[in-house]
């Protein structure tokens, strides 16, 4: 699989804008509607930086988490949460561990040129085919 | 014989019988107990006897005829007998063997007792059973209450005794005077008791002969009935079973203005008038009454046993206001039970009920600011997420546009979008601000700190405008407050006094201590306001200038300030000498 983003969120213009963003920036991105979409995604191989939005309908952001560690799909993936709250919330008890970062609603391109540049760095240096 | 005359009769006896039987009861009773105390007292008195010999030595043994606690001797030695007579008063002696080594007897001749033998059961329990012994025993031809303890040497074996008594005689003769006592008192109680018999009598047959003096008993118990119900605190009035009123207390001539001689005898629901303005039942008149009666007349009754309660509203009471009455009714009884009066309370609970519906306005208030705290919660959440997209887009337009126009308009745009996100931070801030702090989440922070760590955090816009920040502040100073609040609130004063400062202007913090609180202030030295602002700067959403549409200083940051002091018990205000001299905010603090 091409792509090292994957942005997962309900909101459909937040999804097309992000792609849009990418595009332009020559980066190849995938968008989940859903916690089950992502999922779906990872089965089939994606690795590389989840942008999961933390407020959802059916399965939220931290549920999301919670499937893929038990699933054994976190290896080889780094999480930042999308969150319109200042402060973080009860519900994610337990999986901190798993999320690496936050950004907040809204962020502008260059928040998230910086943000995913720093973790594709992360990401290759532990890249197994890299020989380190 | 009468048949009273024969009840007192038998009365008497059976009481002089009793109080007799308990006398004596209560003669044994004492005399066992003296008995127990000189037991007492002899059992410290050789407690202390022994102490006494184990201060000198306790190593007990007998030297060339000579007995020696340690190295202490003592025979014919008779510091220690001596000593126990002046604690005691007892008799004291040491045995060496059987044979009186040192004593406090004295014999017929007056010289010690000392060389005579000790005899009798005494005896025999120390030197033949090794034992203690108590009881009486007779020394020189005197019975005493006696202690015997044997001395034992090193090894065991008993060498001596140790002796204390009081003579019993004094025993008895002061349990004779105490005889005497005794029946002085039982004489005197068994007299006062036939007196008080005889004056019973005769109340008795005054009763039976329904003499006059008795109902002069009655008539003055009823008076004293009369000067209560007038002194009691709620207005209050009394009717008898013809409904004409027979007490009508001072403070119902208060609350009414009606007074005792104008209603005292009347009947007809005369004291109805003063309430109503007319003559008609009220709650006192539904005693006895079936419960459809008294539902009809009154909405909210209640009833307890036979006394009623009610709330009762009369729209013109007196100078014609409307007023509140809180009423309660019970009638009056005789023995059999019949209904011979009744007695009313009233209280004015209108400030009362006003307190408690402005209470319930409060509450609801309270609520509804709830609910517009969670609304505006939600609403600042649900707005960032269509944010998302404009942030992300515009500056993707912005890009591709060379045309300085477009470029002019799609900057406004990013503006604009950038002002909402801060208007929807600002608010869910004010929201999520709206209760008092609790004491737990307060703790101690020097001041001065927490203006320098805002100062930081301002660093960038102070330094485009180039801003001389000037902390007075004693480092010393410590406040206890919620610090992450009061550190907002520097932020939003400085940046405020920022934003209005020209260019290279000096802002000044500094405080003024008291004894409970500090006052803070924030000096900046420009635009200042006009003096009809100076009291609206804190309002939401106040601009100083309506016509101007400034995005940046949309009107919450001060209003925020004055949440988070009032949160911490304090006042914030503005001064300014007028447009254009600069502002100065103030707030007050608590120390800790």
């Amino acid at each position: 699989m091409d792509a090292k983003v994957m942005l997962v969120d309900d909101e459909e213009m937040i999804r097309e804008s992000v792609e849009l963003f990418f595009e332009s920036e020559g980066i190849k991105i995938l968008t989940a509607a859903s916690g089950d979409d992502c999922l779906d995604y990872l089965e089939e191989g994606f690795r590389g930086v989840i942008l999961m939005d933390v407020m959802m309908p059916e399965m939220n952001g931290w549920d999301t988490i919670r499937k893929i560690v038990e699933s054994d799909l976190y290896e080889g993936n780094i999480i930042v949460m999308l969150t319109a709250l200042d402060s973080p919330d009860n519900k994610m008890d337990g999986i901190q561990e798993y999320v690496t970062d936050y950004l907040t609603k809204p962020f502008n391109p260059d928040e998230l040129m910086e943000v995913l540049q720093y973790y594709f760095s992360l990401l290759n240096a532990v890249e197994p085919g890299d020989g380190q | 014989m009468k048949a009273i005359t024969k009840y007192i009769l038998a009365s008497s006896v059976v009481a002089v019988l009793t109080v007799t039987l308990f006398g004596l009861y209560s003669l044994d009773q004492y005399h066992d107990n003296e008995v127990r105390n000189e037991r007492e007292k002899l059992e410290t008195c050789i407690r202390t006897f022994w102490q006494l010999l184990a201060h000198k030595g306790t190593d007990y043994r007998i030297v060339k005829g000579e007995l020696l606690a340690g190295n202490y001797p003592v025979n014919g030695n008779f510091e220690l007998p001596d000593k126990i007579q002046e604690l005691f008063g007892g008799v004291a002696t040491i045995f060496m063997g059987d044979e009186r080594v040192t004593t406090n007897v004295l014999n017929v001749d007056a010289k010690r007792a000392l060389g005579t033998r000790l005899l009798g059961p005494a005896y025999d329990a120390i030197f033949n059973q090794g034992k203690s012994y108590r009881g009486n025993a007779a020394i020189l031809g005197v019975t005493y209450l006696t202690a015997y303890d044997p001395i034992r040497d090193s090894k065991g074996k008993v060498i001596g005794a140790l002796f204390v008594g009081v003579k019993e005689s004094d025993f008895l003769a002061r349990l004779h005077v105490l005889n005497v006592h005794l029946t002085l008192t039982l004489s005197s109680m068994v007299a006062l008791f036939a007196i008080f018999m005889v004056v019973l009598g005769r109340a008795m047959r005054r009763v039976e002969e329904k003499n006059e003096s008795a109902e002069d008993a009655t008539k003055d118990a009823y008076q004293q009935l009369l000067d209560i119900v007038d002194f009691l605190p709620d207005a209050t009035f009394v009717v008898d079973k013809d409904k004409r009123v027979i007490a009508w207390n001072r403070a119902i001539e208060i609350m009414t203005g009606l007074e005792k001689h104008e209603v005292l005898g009347a009947d007809d629901y005369a004291y109805a008038i003063p309430f109503y303005g007319e003559r008609r039942p009220i709650l006192i008149d539904l005693l006895g009454e079936s419960q459809e009666v008294i539902s009809h007349d009154y909405k909210c009754i209640k009833k307890e046993g036979r006394t009623l309660f009610t709330e009762a509203f009369v729209p013109s009471f007196r100078n014609g206001d409307s007023r509140c009455f809180w009423a309660t009714a019970s009638p009056l009884l005789d023995k059999q039970g019949n209904m011979v009066g009744a007695i009313e309370s009233i209280r004015d609970i209108t400030e009362y009920k006003q307190a408690e519906e402005e209470k319930i306005r409060l509450e609801s208030q309270l609520d509804h600011a709830r609910l517009m705290e969670t609304v505006m919660m939600r609403l600042g959440h649900d707005l960032k997420t269509p944010l998302t997209p404009l942030f992300i887009m515009l500056p993707l337009i912005r890009k591709r546009l060379t045309d300085p126009d477009l470029l002019n308009k799609v900057d406004m745009c990013i503006k604009s979008a950038a002002s909402i996100n801060n208007l929807v931070d600002k608010t869910r801030r004010l929201a999520t601000l709206s209760s008092s702090v609790k004491p737990q989440e307060q703790e101690g922070v020097s001041l001065a700190f927490l203006v320098d760590r805002a100062h930081a955090d301002c660093v960038e816009m102070i330094s485009q405008k180039q801003i001389d920040i000037q902390n007075n502040i004693d480092p010393a100073v410590v406040i206890h407050c919620v610090p992450a609040q009061l550190h907002e609130l520097f932020i939003n004063l400085i940046s405020n006094a920022v934003h209005f400062s020209s260019e290279k202007g000096v802002i000044t913090v500094s405080a003024e201590l008291d004894a409970e609180s500090v006052t803070i202030s924030v000096r900046d030295e420009g635009v200042g306001l006009d003096p009809a602002h100076l009291d609206h700067v804190f309002d939401e959403f106040f601009k100083a200038d309506d016509s101007r549409h400034d995005l940046d200083a949309l009107g919450l940051g001060l209003t925020i300030c004055r949440r988070i002091v009032q949160n911490h018990y304090g006042r914030i205000w503005a001064e300014s000498a007028g447009t254009g001299k600069g502002t100065t905010i103030r707030f007050t603090i608590k120390i800790s």
